[in-house]
């Protein structure tokens, strides 16, 4: 199957991407910006999620209920979210509606009032966010591995949300002046799929989109590479929780690395082929130690981490940990199982038709190519690609990348050590 | 206003095999893929009590090894071929599915009539089940609003099982034996419990003939028993507190609800979409609204709450409408329920104005047409009317909703979202 797409660039050097597909499910754009907590100074931890999280919520002429209503009233959607590495919006609506969604997104975009109003009702959104987190297993767990793995400060080594500490103390000037400073066109990517013809879909994304004209903003985005350490084991005590959450991981290595897509296989073997992977198969399938055991390996533009999750008993956190890094060994010392590389690889290859079906997964699709740089036609190079991986060089990527002496351990959950 | 864009049963086939098996097939041809649902009649409303969770473990050990296919095939033949497959179990039905590249849909019928006939309930694996399952239900019982939402139901229902939780209380889990389990796979997954939706790139009639040989050898067996239950009407408004170890508070307001083929139904979805915004049919695709909704306006602008939403599951008993909202730190959750009363008085009292119905309208046609995008998201339409009545429930109750008045949307309100048919919890931080 050929995806058919067309790539514009836009007169600010914004870049579009669209597939057309006239099904009548409506349109759904996604889009970024390198504006993520990579840009904000740690003392303001937080800023940048912050400042997504109000650029909805009013504009010159507008309230936040008035943006709502304009986009509501016609069923359509505007969201915009902060990262590590970028500020990202998606929208969904009926084709007749991208218009209008967009003249919205680049109002937000480039004319977000802040009211202190609506700063202190956010505020106490993402603090109560922050407090759930704080009693969330499975995100301290994750949390505490990120703070351990990457130096402190660094773009990964913490939630975007901020702390608590940060948080409070983030006044509407800092915000103004984090948006006037660091927030222009450069480096935006819109992509999008759905019930329009290409030509009016490009002249209604550079009518509102494209015009935006600022020069580049204050700084760039720098994520340092971080420091390999072996991390030991750490507890996040919640005794009062019903069951621990285990994450076990090290930074690998950037989406645009060589080596990434024989990792990437490598990570789908080891935690996410069938039912789960390997992973599953021993903590789960045979032990019945968990419900979830899976692996990821994150796409990023610096050296993302790569985990392994499980949610077990706290009387089994030591059998799920060690059958864990005992699969993981097995991987790097005895290599790969008859037909795992093959099946691996006709995963990848044939689950990308369900992957480009929907609209949501064709624009996030597209979206991925440009942010990466992966080319246009990556799709139809990409079981090319994969039947580069062999067994000598995902054994090779295992044992460069999956250490297990160099791997963290987090157990949060009611599990004291 | 009059629906537009597809229904979601258009040319949609409907068939039978001679055993029973109902077949509702929707030939695509946009993209290469087809989907393969195996929809069995049964919940956890069938579970019997003190072995409550079995539909759900049952679904799990389908998984585990069938009569052709050993423990772990299943999914490594379905994921090398490049497939997507899940299964669930709610209140009414258990379902099991795969989307995967068209060429290969006589593995997903192979797999589904093996898992239906032929399942093995090995001894060894239903014992390293039961430890997965509670370990499901310890994940859940991690998150305070699982914990809430359990007691709410349970509170909410005197009589009917819809007040059980799906997984099952912890102690039928430890206790449930392999011959229970296998008893309960026996009763229900018989052909004639079950319907096959398949959407996407296929030929209906080759398809058919493939169900008849991959099913047909099913024997037809003695419908299960319908449970027997019918909850009274409640007659007092009923409170849970659920006082925890936690960082934040959260209150959920339950009332009962008609059936999903009651003549109400659709009047109650259009007062669901002013209270929290219109929904999609269910497996994504979906719009997030709900910013310029009642409660949103009324709990999280007026900073008493951080969210707040409604949920009407559509059931085949009648079921329960649910407000949810999180309690917003440093506000006392009675201040949130204080506020959510007002403004379930105000629906009642006052008629919509003709702009909130038109909004309401509109956001359901659009969350329709974005459901539809997939054959995945149109198979799960499918198989949830077809098990609520018939695979036209979904496009009847969207057509009703579009003609509803603003009288009706009040009517309902008052009958259905009243303090004595309410029952209100809190979980407190402790």
């Amino acid at each position: 199957m050929r995806l058919h797409v067309q790539r514009w660039q836009l007169e600010n050097g914004a870049v579009f991407l669209f597939s057309e597909k006239r099904d009548g499910a409506g349109m759904v754009f996604v889009g970024s910006l390198p504006l993520g907590s990579a840009r904000e100074p740690t003392e303001l931890a937080g800023i940048a999620h912050f400042t997504a999280e109000l650029l909805d919520r009013g504009t010159d002429g507008k309230t936040r209920q008035q943006i709502a209503e304009e986009l509501e009233s016609v069923g359509a959607s505007l969201g915009f979210s902060a990262g590590a590495e970028a500020v990202t919006f998606s929208a969904v609506c009926l084709p007749e509606q991208a218009p209008l969604v967009l003249r919205n997104a680049a109002d937000c975009l480039e004319g977000a009032i802040f009211p202190e109003e609506e700063l202190e009702k956010a505020r106490g959104e993402i603090l109560t966010a922050l407090r759930q987190r704080e009693d969330d297993p499975r995100a301290m767990s994750e949390e505490k591995l990120r703070q351990v793995v990457y130096p402190a400060g660094h773009p990964y080594s913490r939630t975007p949300l901020g702390t608590r500490e940060t948080v409070e103390k983030i006044g509407r000037q800092d915000i103004v002046q984090f948006r006037d400073c660091v927030y222009s066109p450069q480096g935006m990517i819109i992509a999008a799929a759905g019930d329009l013809d290409p030509t009016e879909a490009v002249e209604a994304v550079s009518a509102a989109l494209g015009a935006w004209a600022k020069p580049s903003g204050v700084g760039s985005m720098h994520i340092p590479d971080p420091h390999d350490i072996s991390g030991g084991t750490h507890a996040v005590p919640m005794m009062h929780k019903a069951q621990a959450d285990l994450s076990i991981g090290l930074p690998a290595l950037r989406r645009t690395d060589d080596d990434f897509y024989a990792l990437d296989v490598a990570n789908l073997i080891l935690g996410r082929l069938g039912l789960m992977g390997r992973l599953g198969r021993r903590v789960r399938d045979e032990q019945g130690l968990a419900y979830y055991a899976t692996s990821v390996l994150e796409r990023a533009r610096g050296r993302g981490l790569w985990m392994a999750k499980a949610g077990v008993n706290p009387a089994d956190v030591e059998r799920a940990l060690e059958a864990v890094i005992s699969e993981v060994r097995r991987l790097r010392e005895e290599g790969l199982e008859a037909g795992e590389l093959d099946d691996a690889r006709s995963h990848l290859v044939g689950s990308l038709v369900l992957r480009l079906e929907t609209n949501h997964g064709i624009a996030g699709a597209l979206h991925e190519i440009e942010y990466y740089n992966l080319g246009i036609d990556f799709f139809d190079r990409y079981a090319d690609i994969l039947g580069l991986v062999t067994a000598e060089t995902l054994v090779g990527t295992a044992a460069k990348y999956l250490d297990p002496d160099k791997m963290t351990t987090v157990v949060a959950g009611p599990w004291s050590g | 206003m009059t629906a537009m864009g597809g229904q979601l049963c258009d040319e949609v086939i409907e068939a039978a095999l001679d055993n029973g098996v109902k077949v509702l097939m929707k030939p695509q041809h946009r993209s290469p893929i087809v989907t393969c649902w195996a929809c069995y009649r049964v919940g956890s409303r069938n579970d019997p009590q003190g072995r409550t969770g079995s539909s759900h473990w049952t679904e799990h050990m389908l998984f585990k090894g069938t009569a052709r296919w050993g423990k772990g095939e299943i999914p490594r033949e379905l994921s090398k071929r490049g497939g997507y497959f899940n299964g669930f179990t709610s209140e009414d039905e258990t379902v099991y599915f795969e989307t995967l590249p068209s060429e290969h849909l006589d593995l997903a019928l192979d797999i589904e009539s093996d898992m239906m006939m032929n399942a093995l309930f090995d001894a060894e694996e239903f014992e390293a089940e039961r430890t997965v399952i509670i370990a499901e239900r310890e994940g859940a019982e991690n998150q305070p609003l699982y914990l809430l939402a359990e007691q709410v139901r349970a509170t909410a229902y005197d009589i009917h099982p819809y007040r059980v939780p799906i997984i099952g209380w912890k102690c039928d889990l430890r206790a449930i034996s392999r011959e229970e389990l296998l008893e309960h796979y026996r009763t229900f997954y018989a052909p004639n419990n079950c319907t096959l939706v398949l959407v996407g790139d296929f030929d209906p009639d080759r398809t058919l003939e493939r169900a008849h040989s991959y099913f047909g050898s099913a024997p037809r067996q003695a419908p299960p028993a319908e449970p027997r239950a019918e909850e009274p009407a409640q007659s007092g408004e009923r409170r849970v507190l659920v006082k925890k170890p936690g960082t934040a508070s959260y209150v959920i307001a339950a009332f009962h609800a008609p059936k999903a083929s009651h003549e109400e139904t659709a009047a109650l979805l259009v007062a669901d979409a002013i209270l929290g915004g219109a929904r999609g049919i269910g497996m994504g695709g979906s719009a997030h609204l709900g910013i310029t909704s009642r409660l949103y306006r009324a709990l999280v602008e007026t900073k008493l709450a951080v969210s707040a939403g409604c949920f009407f599951r559509l059931s085949v008993d009648p079921g329960l409408i649910m407000i949810f909202a999180t309690v917003r730190q440093g506000v006392q959750s009675d201040q949130v329920e204080q506020a959510l009363r007002k403004e379930l008085m105000n629906l009642a009292e006052k008629p919509v104005e003709e702009a909130e119905l038109e909004k309401a309208r509109r956001q359901i046609e659009a969350q329709w047409a974005y459901s539809l995008d997939g054959v995945t998201g149109q198979a799960y339409g499918l198989s949830l009317a077809d098990r609520l009545e018939s695979c036209r429930l979904l496009d009847e109750l969207r057509s009703k909703a579009l003609q509803v008045g603003r009288d009706e949307v009040a009517q309902v309100a008052r009958k259905y979202l009243h303090a004595d048919n309410m029952t209100i919890g809190h979980f407190i931080p402790s």
